[in-house]
């Protein structure tokens, strides 16, 4: 029996949230384990009720979205955000990437988005658009390059590693599966685990901290890329 | 002289002359008596003799004395030209007496010239007389010109103990110049001050330029506090520093006023930046979520699988919701004009990304942002930043006709320094500020005090076909909080 994809809201408007709850609620995998009103609440139900996934409004009284996720991000590394915004601008996206959000919605998005967002998120997809992804990486080519974080780039195994680059190329789990002749379970495990070493909830949080670790050059990946 | 007693001193002369001649040929006029008729034989004779000659001595030295060398040697060769005839004609030892002649002559010679060299000497001490004059007048006139000066000036040595101080220096400082006088000039200095004197001190010394005519403040005897604007010149003696020379201008009432003028401009900046906030805030919070819930509650509707609503009418419910989308997405895009809030939440770099990326977009230019990695800066330091950037942009976007557009963001010992390059056709700098006023064009204007307002500053360097660079600076760290205190 598969566990239900715990969920917590986090939004201002009480009658956006009780949308957005009535969206969730007739998913049969998906339940509602709390609502926050502002940024405040959003962290300290957080650290009690520990969901998988928190969906957040980026513009709350009493630390926005942003600042919200930062913190969350110390305190329950494995819960992953979802982010909802009035922009999508490459750059605001950036930041709410920076920020460790897994991944983000327009606020117009209609329910069934929402819901699809969820379980990519959980599933261990990519939520983001290629041309974000991109960006990322121009963006970690221009900073000067940390040295490696060695504690971690020890914790992942030479497999873990392999996928890893090839997440960052934005292929999809199938996709890596068939590249790497494994079955699609094996390699959701497989993302799990890095996940967890890494202490993330999401690839792009992966993938964002891998470059921030300079676990990833941009080298790796155009050689994975190149080898499609 | 007048002419008139040259006349009678001529006149006198002459009779004077005849007359001793007329004596001195006594032999020649007929049926008079006279002395010296027979050669010189007793005491007496020679007497007369010796007093004639010496009665053309006194009229050489009279000539000399009263109508001047010249008359004085015309004398002496006349009196010559009559005792020389004299001796051999009606003296019986006539060897005798051209000694004599000539002993008379030499003795009047030396008159008339002990005469000129008085005269000389007199003329001399006269000019001399005339110079000291002179020169007490101009050294009076100088003093003149120190001590009513409208600027204070004063004198301190390097020790700062002042030596010299003018009128103008109680206007400034409180004090008279008498109690100035041995008082030091740290006296008259706040610590802020101290420092600034410090530094103008150390960099004079060491032969470094200032910025002259600076900004000091000075608190007077009441314990007031004014502004001057001053000169401070180093003097030297033998080429050794011995003190300082200053200048000083009481512009308390002019720094009130631009401050004053500043701190409304700052106020109305703040107020107009506030007001768009509030705007952009209630478009957000209020109409957009409105919009959005309607936005919902329909996609709800269309949604329902258990829905009794016929296709048709959901097709329409779509149609009314993709209405109500849009109409978001165009508040959102106000509020965000009003009031970038990619800004406040993202911070600069983001939103001078977002910016230059908007411009890029629009002109198909090529544009690039480079930053420092920065700390948390003051909103205030981050907004003024984005505007004058959001400026500078603008102005890009209408006049550069440029290609390129590089901005780069460092953090040099807590300063922080924009630099926007473009590759356009730039402009002559000499018609910057003043000019664009007048046109109308107060974008730069604004820019400048958007800079100052934070305490920093801005530059702009161009040339026509070269491009234009705006550098705008300002500091984060302890200048801030001394403005905000400065502002409250």
């Amino acid at each position: 029996m598969k566990t239900k994809t715990r969920i917590l809201l986090a939004d201002d408007h009480p009658l956006l949230r009780e949308a957005l709850s009535q969206v969730f609620s007739s998913e049969k995998d998906m339940e509602i384990v709390g609502q926050a009103n502002n940024g405040e609440e959003a962290i300290n139900l957080t650290s009690q009720l520990k969901p998988d996934i928190l969906v957040m409004d980026i513009m709350m009284p009493k630390f926005d979205g942003l600042e919200a996720s930062r913190q969350i991000k110390k305190i329950a590394p494995n819960t992953a955000i979802l982010i909802l915004t009035a922009y999508d601008d490459d750059n605001y996206v950036l930041g709410l990437l920076e920020a460790g959000a897994a991944g983000y919605l327009m606020k117009s998005a209609r329910g069934q988005d929402l819901v699809e967002a969820v379980r990519a998120i959980r599933a261990g997809e990519s939520v983001l658009h290629p041309k974000i992804i991109e960006k990322l990486l121009k963006q970690a080519m221009i900073k000067p390059a940390g040295t490696a974080d060695r504690k971690i780039k020890d914790l992942l195994s030479d497999r873990e590693m392999e996928m890893l680059k090839l997440l960052a190329t934005g292929m999809s789990n199938k996709e890596i599966a068939d590249k790497l002749y494994l079955s699609l379970r094996t390699v959701k495990a497989h993302m799990s685990n890095i996940f967890t070493k890494m202490s993330v909830a999401s690839r792009s949080e992966a993938l964002v901290e891998a470059l921030r670790k300079g676990l990833l050059t941009l080298d790796d990946i155009k050689q994975s890329a190149s080898e499609e | 002289m007048s002419n008139k007693w040259r006349i009678v001193h001529i006149t006198i002369l002459t009779l004077a002359f005849i007359i001793l001649t007329l004596l001195h040929y006594n032999r020649f006029l007929v049926g008079i008596p006279l002395l010296g008729q027979q050669a010189p034989v007793s005491f007496l004779d020679s007497i007369i003799y010796a007093s004639e000659r010496a009665a053309y001595i006194l009229l050489m030295i009279y000539a000399g004395w009263f109508l001047g060398l010249w008359a004085g040697v015309t004398v002496l060769i006349a009196s010559a030209m009559v005792m020389v005839p004299q001796a051999f004609i009606m003296n019986a030892y006539p060897v005798d007496s051209v000694v004599e002649i000539l002993a008379a002559l030499a003795i009047g010679g030396m008159g008339i010239a002990l005469i000129q060299i008085r005269g000389v000497w007199r003329q001399q001490r006269q000019k001399l007389r005339g110079i000291r004059v002179a020169l007490r007048t101009s050294q009076e006139s100088y003093e003149e010109l120190f001590t009513n000066a409208s600027d204070a000036i004063w004198v301190h040595d390097l020790g700062g103990k002042i030596v010299i101080a003018n009128k103008a220096c109680e206007k400034v400082s409180g004090y008279p110049p008498d109690e100035l006088i041995g008082k030091r000039v740290a006296e008259l200095m706040s610590p802020e001050a101290l420092v600034l004197a410090r530094e103008i001190r150390a960099k004079l010394i060491k032969g470094q330029a200032i910025d002259q005519r600076y900004d000091q403040r000075i608190i007077k005897k009441d314990g007031t506090e004014s502004t001057v604007e001053l000169f401070t010149r180093l003097i030297r003696a033998d080429g050794k520093p011995i003190g300082f020379q200053n200048i000083a201008r009481d512009v308390s009432e002019e720094r009130r006023l631009r401050d004053n003028l500043r701190i409304q401009i700052h106020k109305t900046l703040m107020a107009q930046e506030e007001e768009r906030k509030r705007i952009a805030r209630e478009l957000h919070d209020d109409i957009a979520q409105s919009i959005l819930l309607l936005s919902r509650q329909l996609d709800i509707l269309i949604s329902d699988s258990d829905s009794k609503i016929p296709k048709a009418k959901i097709a329409d419910l779509e149609r009314i919701e993709n209405i109500a989308n849009d109409a978001y997405k165009s508040l959102q895009r106000y509020a965000r004009d009003l009031r970038p809030s990619i800004l406040d939440q993202m911070g600069l770099v983001a939103a001078l990304n977002w910016l230059t990326e908007e411009l890029g977009k629009e002109l198909g230019i090529k544009t690039f942002v480079k930053s420092d990695k920065l700390p948390q800066l003051p909103s205030e330091v981050e907004l003024a930043m984005f505007r004058i950037a959001q400026e500078t942009l603008n102005n890009i976007r209408k006049h550069a006709q440029a290609s390129s557009v590089n901005i780069t963001v460092q953090l040099i010992s807590h300063n922080l320094k924009m630099s926007i390059t473009d590759n356009g056709k730039g402009f002559s700098t000499s018609r910057l500020t003043g000019d664009l006023a007048k046109e109308g064009k107060l974008g730069v204007l604004g820019m400048e005090e958007r800079a100052r307002l934070i305490g920093g500053s801005l530059q702009i360097k161009s040339s026509p076909s070269k491009g234009t660079t705006v550098i705008a600076r300002a500091p984060i760290w302890t200048r801030q909080k001394e403005l905000v205190s400065f502002i409250r």
